[in-house]
């Protein structure tokens, strides 16, 4: 395998990792947001 | 030729890669600037695809405006009929045209120029070519003359004239040949040894989207003969609830080829804008796989409220199955960044957490449009595809403006913005055409980005206050009763043309920057191209 070719090693990558995690709690958020407003439509009884 | 393997794949025993190509004599040349073999047949086609994509680009933009000073509702512009008429003729043009006009010229441009190959047919990429551009004139002749007011959906029993479906079969066969004039090209490398190892990444997605393409076209095929047949008064009127169906095979679909090609643009921008390599080969291909196995199954979501098919249906493709289509793209929206996270890491740009972001290279407009692009993609069009595409929510989403609020940050926030960064690098090697106003080019992304942002947020809080998607007019003049939409809802829709007005500003400059570019834009034969 060509040097250009290997795999990175070693990866550090903190600020993508924060990102991702940003991302993933702004999902969260909003998911739960969006079954909140379900609930508040759609009462089960 | 630089190539690309798959981690772990064994190389010794191949035979060594013919560096000189299969090309016949004459007819390759050098890219000036990147080293790389232009096949120049197929620089012909790239450039013929590429002009066509942004024509239709264009007339797709105009009616984006048009739609978006109707729905603000102090503007309302548009008769009802026009307004169907348009809306018809931005989804077809948006959606369909410019996207697969641009991918076609991204396979071309993969599969000779990554591949280091000729193409394998003139013939084929010209049967293609014209059967596409007829197919798309046909179209867009039958929706402007009032022929085909059914919109993009074309649902039955909702009939166009019989050219209507006949440019769209012309339109999907013709992009049919030119992908297998793709798959003809790589298969003849691939036999010429004309690469070493794996084809790279780049073409190992652009592979992947023209596989999701064939059955794409093949739905397509299926679902539009016999609506042609049936506009003939030939056979009887196709099932509804088949029809729903099968179309979405197509209608979705097609925009995973979007995403699919998108993914391979961003690799593509951010290695020739930061240098950055992809982290792990064998990782990134694997989540090309998950969208050829999984993307089609995705499309179930565009029937969440149809009564035609089972709840059990509705839920496991797309509360389960959906998501390893979207582990892939959230492989994809890790591993690009990180990969220019590394690469600026290792120019030294390592203080902090973000100064790796902060360095990045913004005023290129390839970067930027690239970067952006993913934000828009992963934060807006991610994170509520996934929410709306679970069955309870879209029962309080479904037929909302939040819907078109989410597919504007995947497919014009996200892959459009791609495709005109991608343009920034295509002009000036491809047709060997520098930029003029290369300060306006810097600042088109972000006016672009900001525009199509704001349209899409402004949709999707609009949506939530019970908006209905394409609808003429929401105060339902004339009608015995009022819906009683909030003010603030009126206030969204007004933000919703402001958005398309600045989106299409961004949009209009592009179209002019690179249509100038290519027609009166200064030379660079024999020289590398004007760095970013």
């Amino acid at each position: 395998m060509s040097e250009e070719n290997r795999p990175e090693e070693n990866h550090k990558t903190p600020g993508t990792l924060v990102l991702t995690i940003l991302l993933l709690l702004s999902f969260a958020l909003y998911y739960f947001a969006n079954w909140k407003a379900l609930a508040d439509v759609w009462h089960v009884r | 030729m630089s190539t690309i393997a798959i981690a772990g794949t064994p190389q010794a025993s191949e035979p060594p890669a013919n560096v000189a190509g299969n090309h016949p004599a004459g007819a390759v040349r050098k890219c000036d600037t990147t080293g790389l073999p232009v096949c120049k047949t197929a620089e012909r086609y790239v450039k013929l695809n590429a002009v066509m994509a942004v024509v239709f680009l264009l007339v797709g933009g105009v009616s984006a405006l048009l739609l978006g000073l109707t729905r603000w509702p102090s503007v309302h512009l548009l008769p009802v009929d026009w307004f169907y008429r348009i809306l018809t003729a931005h989804g077809l043009n948006m959606l369909i045209f410019w996207i697969i006009f641009m991918e076609v010229a991204i396979l071309y441009f993969v599969g000779t120029t990554l591949l280091n190959s000729r193409l394998a047919s003139k013939a084929l990429a010209f049967t293609s070519f014209a059967m596409m551009l007829t197919g798309a004139l046909l179209v867009n002749a039958m929706v402007f003359t009032g022929r085909a007011d059914v919109m993009m959906t074309s649902y039955v029993p909702l009939r166009a004239h019989p050219g209507f479906y006949l440019g769209v079969i012309l339109f999907a066969v013709g992009t049919l040949i030119g992908v297998i004039n793709f798959f003809a090209t790589v298969y003849i490398a691939k036999r010429d040894h004309t690469y070493e190892g794996s084809v790279p990444l780049v073409a190992f997605g652009a592979i992947a989207a023209a596989i999701i393409a064939v059955v794409t076209l093949l739905h397509g095929a299926i679902v539009m003969i016999p609506a042609f047949l049936w506009s003939l008064d030939l056979i009887g009127q196709p099932d509804a609830a088949w029809y729903r169906l099968v179309w979405w095979g197509l209608g979705h679909q097609s925009q995973q080829i979007n995403v699919a090609a998108m993914v391979s643009v961003w690799y593509f921008l951010a290695h020739i804008t930061t240098g950055a390599k992809p982290l792990n080969q064998a990782v990134c291909r694997g989540a090309f796989v998950l969208y050829i196995l999984f993307i089609n199954i995705a499309s179930a979501h565009h029937l969440l409220v149809d009564p035609g098919v089972g709840a059990t249906w509705k839920i496991w493709n797309t509360s389960y199955a959906m998501y390893l289509a979207v582990l892939a793209s959230m492989i994809h929206g890790f591993t690009v960044p990180a990969s220019v996270e590394l690469a600026m890491r290792k120019k030294g740009f390592d203080k902090g957490l973000f100064g790796w972001l902060f360095a990045a290279p913004w005023r290129n407009p390839g970067f930027s449009a690239f970067f952006l692009s993913l934000v828009i993609f992963g934060f807006l069009g991610g994170i509520t595809g996934v929410t709306l595409g679970t069955q309870q929510i879209n029962i309080i989403a479904h037929n909302t403006l939040r819907i078109p609020g989410h597919f504007h940050t995947t497919v014009v926030g996200g892959t459009s913005l791609a495709f005109m960064g991608l343009c920034y690098y295509v002009v000036p090697l491809v047709f060997r055409r520098e930029y003029a106003w290369r300060g306006l080019v810097r600042v088109q992304p972000y006016v672009f980005a900001a525009g199509i942002t704001l349209m899409a947020l402004a949709m999707s809080f609009a949506g939530s206050y019970g908006v209905p998607r394409r609808h003429w007019d929401i105060e339902f003049s004339g009608a015995p009763f009022s819906p009683g939409f909030d003010a603030a809802a009126h206030f969204m829709m007004g933000l919703v043309g402001v958005g398309a007005v600045v989106a299409f500003i961004g949009l209009l400059v592009f179209i002019l920057l690179t249509v100038h570019a290519v027609f009166l834009g200064r030379s660079n034969e024999g020289r590398a191209m004007t760095a970013w």
